[in-house]
């Protein structure tokens, strides 16, 4: 009998190293340790043994047993790995196709610029605010100190719909309108980005209409330092961390001092280049001092507050950032031109 | 017609010599005076000498051609021959040359040559060919020089040449003073700090009988030409300028014309004050009246034209006629001639808006006008007037009778002003002492009082040349642009901590762009206005705030009373006639799939006529055509239709937080006919702001209720007429409206208890709306069914004809272990009603 256990012990070792596949290995599994198998079989003999002998040979068989179940597993584990590998192989696929392809839309250049330039602002503590881009005259120039007659009406030439209805010429309505609500409050830090319209000529530069960003401040003490050091933030914050703020004096009939707002070039760092058309400066637009009638109108005491404000043209500043040499295209709506954003 | 300042004439009243042309530009821009560029006056003139003409022969060869010997005062002492077309050359006058070696502009080298068969040294010069742009008389022939020109010169700084001309871009606070050289050079005087030094005027007067007595002045007017004067100039002898005041009118933008024309001229441009002579002999009784127009009465300008004029326009007549339109042009009765034996200088102050008005209705400006335009300095004519007689005294033009024949309707006093130092220094942030501000006045010729230390106020006294300063805050502004803007401290404002955000609408729409552009759509911008066509083309439905007979006086829009084009001329009421054009515009392009976007403004009069301002609704509008999915190599494509369309509202609405709108039966005749809905709010929710319907084409949308949009495939007839191919879609709707229906994101915790799912697949006949279906389920369902989702439909076989198969997937959950049993239960309740309602049957 220990015999017969050996050989098949040797059999069955044999047989499992010979076996190529997992599910084999489980017919061997039967043929070897099942309820009908080889060991089942010789262990029925296990009567005519005689009984002092028994206890060892018992032990034998389950010796036997366990090194036909160990070596089973490690062969099946050997074989499931291989197995595994050899299917992973084969699923091979080209890895330089094209992923799949998912929507992708975008936002238009002007708009995000928009959002930039508010969220600066919102966290420089400023309210965003609106006004109605079909405006009275009143707002739109007299209660900005432009009266009727005014020589400043016709650097502004505006479209009408009745002689006291127009389509706003500037974003500075607002000031007013939003000082009217606010006053005597303090301070007053708001902005204001919306549509303008003015008769001019359409060119490369200039459209018919284009947006305005309006930002005003009111408070005691504010001074005109206040203001190139708020607009120095602004320039910053979107053409980077070098460039300056300069100041020409200029003419706006709402604001005294007032001034032609430049911002250093950001591509030659003032030096002069294409961009900046050697001047080394880029125009933002006017800015200054809220003159006294203005402060008046909208219900503040110019004795005691004083205030800045300023007016940029978007579309400039969006050119500026994305490199856009036409103002034309921003508003083609082109999806060649909208995609690249 | 911008300011032309030439360097070389301003350096006569302020020595500004050390400072070059570039550099000065930059201190007058920085100092308020906008220098938009400089020009050189030589480009590129380089070796070309005085010569004189010694022997001119006629060329062997060509008859044309002249042979000349030309002195240059050369190094080796020999002549040079120059071969010339020219015909106005007598030997002995000096000439330009320009000799073997030099330059002309534009690059131009001359070199020696020979000119059919003659040997020529160089080239003898034409004044055009010297400097580029400038006319002058002397077009045709060679320019003569005068004879004291030293030989063998260079005729750069000789003929001025070696001048830089700034051309000034003034806002309008400057225009009036700074319209003249003696403005610019007060102006550079006080921003380089340098002394200012005013023309020398000594009037020569020889005449017998004296202006008052030759020459009556009437203002009927005064409110438009509050000062007036005239002299009287006889023995008048037209010719031709000097070459330096020629050169001086060129540099200034100016044509020579006349000695006396040149004159009124160059004292125009120096002192910034228009001058016209008038024929003092077309005078009649020597009596000049200025008065307003009658009505009627007509004028031949100096142009040629004639003019009808109205009681708005200023004129200057006599007794019998006008002479001419006050400030703007002259009549050609009294015009200055060949014959003209005496003149009336006219020196006048005339009201600046009168001016502009009368040039605008005429369509006629000029230099004289553009000046008056601006308003002139009250006191500033009878010294031009001065300026001008001693000029034509100078050069021998006619002799002037003693005095000026004046009119002033006041006496025009300089204005003196309270400042307050330390109002200066709080609104510039600067601390400069009262002291520094005081010297910053008399830089620019202001006078100051009470100046000291410690004084809370001083007065500064503005002559009548500066209008623009009337008050403390333009005297302040002064200060700060003599300081300079570039040395104010940079500094932050101070005060309250306040916390920044914008309106809860634009929140929205940021939000509601993301959304959009995350499922692929691409935003446009539009312009408000279009053509009063653009509308009709789209069909679209007419604003909701007008009447229908309001609506029908402005079918197109609200007209702009003053477009420069067709296409700008009305303001829209929806945003859907542009996009159809963007997208035209695109499949134009070859870009056929378009998924696209606006969230903007329209305009909606709330009555027309107009009496109150608009209302301005943000409205959102979404455009698509072919596929919004291509063709890849491992997914098939996916055409826009109008579930798609009807996806991405819903999906925007999800996006939003909003409940999902719902689609009523519409009728617009924008869409087609079987395919579009109204999109409404559910009964109760939203729609506040709607207004009464004005078009009637609000189909199923309730008795009252304004939609808050429409949406659907374009009818095939508006697709054609905006040459759309395919299937276009469309979608408008009230933002402003829609976001209303906002509800609270709220959470639920999550259940610890597994969800049962069951599908449900029933049929219907074809005709039951799939929604009603999804709502009895939803309600039968109860509180334990938590969604319902509709994942298929089908027609045709086994499907018995008439008839569709919807399947859903239901879930339910509850805050326990649902059984089995409890699930059968409500899923049985639900068959039953659908059953009862709609006859539906379990699919087999
Ligand atoms: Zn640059």
């Amino acid at each position: 009998m220990r015999e017969e256990l050996k050989r098949v012990k040797d059999e069955a070792m044999r047989a499992i190293e010979a076996t190529p596949t997992a599910a084999a290995l489980q017919e061997l599994r039967v043929k070897y340790l099942g309820k009908k198998g080889a060991l089942t079989g010789i262990l029925r003999g296990m009567g005519a043994v005689p009984a002092d002998e028994r206890p060892a040979l018992g032990q034998l068989a389950n010796d036997t047993r366990d090194a036909i179940e160990a070596r089973l597993a490690d062969r099946t584990a050997a074989l499931e790995t291989a197995e595994l590998d050899a299917r992973l192989r084969a699923e091979k696929v080209d890895l330089t196709l094209p992923g799949t392809w998912l929507p992708r839309g975008t936002e238009h250049p002007m708009s995000q610029v928009i959002e930039e330039i508010k969220a600066m602002f919102v966290g420089l503590g400023f309210q965003v605010v609106d006004g109605p881009e079909v405006e009275t005259d009143y707002y739109n120039f007299e209660a900005l100190n432009i009266p009727k007659d005014h020589p400043a009406r016709d650097t502004q030439d505006s479209f009408f719909i009745t002689p006291e209805i127009l389509l706003r010429t500037q974003t500075s309505p607002v000031q007013v309108r939003t000082m009217e609500k606010l006053a005597p409050r303090l301070p007053v830090r708001i902005i204001t980005i919306g549509k303008v319209y003015r008769r001019d000529e359409v060119d490369p530069t200039h459209g018919s209409v284009f947006y305005q960003l309006e930002g005003l401040v009111i408070d005691r003490d504010i001074t005109m330092g206040d203001l190139k050091g708020t607009l120095t933030i602004m320039a910053r914050s979107l053409f980077g961390e070098n460039v300056r703020i300069r100041l020409r004096p200029s003419y706006f009939p709402f604001t005294e001092p007032s001034a032609e707002t430049d911002t250093s070039c950001p591509v030659c760092d003032g030096a002069g280049c294409r961009v900046c058309k050697g001047s080394g400066w880029i125009e933002l637009g006017g800015s200054g001092m809220v003159h006294p009638r203005v402060l008046v109108a909208g219900g503040y005491d110019p004795e005691v507050v004083s205030g800045f404000a300023w007016g940029f043209g978007v579309e400039r500043m969006t050119m500026r950032k994305y490199g856009i040499e036409d103002l034309r295209h921003l508003y083609s709506n082109d999806v060649r031109f909208l995609r690249q954003f | 017609m911008p300011m032309l300042v030439s360097y070389q004439w301003l350096k006569e009243f302020v020595p500004v010599g050390d400072v070059a042309p570039d550099e000065l530009a930059r201190r007058l821009t920085m100092g308020g005076v906008t220098v938009e560029k400089v020009i050189p006056v030589n480009q590129g003139v380089r070796g070309v000498v005085v010569g004189e003409v010694k022997a001119i022969e006629k060329h062997p060869q060509a008859d044309r051609l002249l042979v000349t010997t030309v002195d240059v005062a050369a190094a080796d002492g020999r002549p040079l021959t120059v071969v010339t077309g020219a015909s106005n050359l007598t030997v002995g006058c000096r000439v330009p040359v320009a000799v073997h070696g030099s330059r002309l502009p534009g690059g131009r080298k001359i070199e020696r040559s020979k000119l059919r068969g003659v040997a020529s040294g160089g080239m003898l010069c034409a004044w055009t060919e010297l400097i580029e742009g400038e006319g002058h008389d002397e077009d045709e022939g060679i320019l003569i020089l005068s004879d004291d020109a030293p030989l063998g010169a260079d005729v750069v700084p000789l003929l001025g040449l070696d001048d830089h001309v700034l051309e000034l871009d003034l806002t309008i606070n400057y225009a009036s003073h700074c319209q003249s050289m003696i403005g610019v050079a007060r102006e550079a005087a006080a921003i380089l700090d340098r002394p200012y030094q005013a023309p020398r005027v000594y009037v020569n007067e020889e005449g017998i009988k004296r202006a008052v007595d030759l020459v009556k002045i009437e203002v009927s007017d005064p409110d438009l030409c509050p000062a007036y004067a005239a002299r009287v100039i006889s023995d008048i002898r037209l010719g031709p300028s000097p070459e330096w005041l020629r050169r001086r009118l060129e540099r200034a933008g100016i044509r020579p014309i006349n000695n006396i024309v040149d004159v009124t001229n160059y004292v125009m441009v120096e002192y910034g004050q228009p001058l016209h002579a008038f024929d003092y002999d077309q005078v009649a009784d020597h009596r000049v009246i200025v008065r307003r127009a009658r009505p009627g009465e007509k004028l031949v300008t100096l142009d040629g034209v004639e003019r009808g004029l109205d009681p708005d326009m200023l004129c200057i007549t006599d007794p019998e006629k006008v002479l001419g339109l006050a400030g703007v042009m002259g009549g050609l009765n009294s015009e200055v001639t060949a014959t003209t034996r005496n003149i009336l200088l006219e020196s006048a102050n005339f009201s600046g808006q009168s001016i502009r008005r009368t040039s605008r209705a005429l369509g006629l400006r000029s230099e004289a006008s553009a000046r008056f335009e601006k308003g002139l300095d009250p006191n500033g004519n009878v010294p031009a007037a001065d300026r001008a007689a001693m000029l034509i005294e100078e050069l021998k033009a006619g002799v002037v009778a003693p005095g000026v024949a004046e009119f002033r309707a006041r006496p025009f006093l300089p204005v003196t002003i309270r400042l307050r130092p330390e109002r200066v220094n709080s609104l510039l942030g600067t601390k400069l002492s009262v002291v520094d501000m005081a010297r910053y006045f008399r830089r620019l010729g202001f006078e100051t009082d009470g100046v000291a230390e410690g004084r809370k106020h001083f007065t500064v006294t503005v002559p009548t040349r500066r209008p623009d300063v009337s008050e403390e805050t333009d005297l302040i502004e002064e200060v700060a642009r003599l300081y300079g803007y570039d040395e104010i401290t940079t500094t932050l404002p101070q005060g309250a901590i306040t916390h920044g955000g914008q309106p809860v609408l634009e929140e929205w729409r940021v939000r509601a762009r993301r959304v959009l552009a995350g499922a692929g759509l691409n935003e446009i911008l539009t312009d408000s206005r279009q053509t009063p066509f653009a509308h009709g083309a789209s069909r679209w439905p007419a604003p909701p705030t007008l009447s229908p007979e309001q609506a029908a006086a402005i079918p197109g829009g609200i007209p702009i009373a003053n477009p420069m084009t067709v296409e700008e001329s009305v303001l829209r009421s929806s945003l859907v006639p542009k996009m159809l054009e963007v997208m035209a515009y695109n499949v134009n392009r070859r870009q056929t799939d378009l998924g696209l976007f606006e969230i903007n403004r329209v305009y909606w009069a709330k009555q027309w006529p107009l009496t109150e301002l608009l209302e301005e609704p943000l409205m959102l509008c979404v455009g698509a055509v072919g596929k919004y999915a291509p063709k890849t190599w491992n997914r098939p494509e996916e055409e826009a239709d109008f579930f798609y369309l009807k996806g991405l509202l819903e999906r925007l609405a999800d996006g939003l937080g909003l409940r999902p709108p719902r689609l009523a039966p519409s009728n617009l005749e924008t869409l087609h006919p079987a395919r579009q809905a109204a999109i409404v709010a559910e009964a109760g929710e939203g729609a506040a702001n709607g207004g009464p319907s004005g078009d009637g084409a609000n189909g199923g949308a309730g008795a009252d209720e304004q939609p808050l949009g429409w949406l659907g495939e374009l009818h095939p007839q508006v697709a054609k007429a905006y040459e759309l191919p395919g299937r276009p879609l469309i979608l408008e709707l009230n933002f402003e409206r829609f976001v209303t229906l906002s509800k609270p994101r709220t959470y639920r915790a999550l259940p610890p208890f597994p969800q049962v799912e069951r599908d449900l697949a029933l049929v219907v006949g074809e005709d039951v709306p799939a929604e009603q279906v999804t709502a009895a389920i939803s309600e039968t369902g109860g509180e334990l069914l938590r969604s319902v989702r509709l994942f298929d439909r089908y027609a045709g076989a086994p499907v018995p004809e008439g008839h569709v198969s919807l399947a859903y997937s239901l879930v339910y959950q509850a805050d326990r272990t649902l059984t089995d049993a409890e699930v059968n239960a409500v899923h049985e309740r639900i068959l039953a009603a659908l059953a009862k309602r709609f006859g539906a049957k379990l699919r087999g």
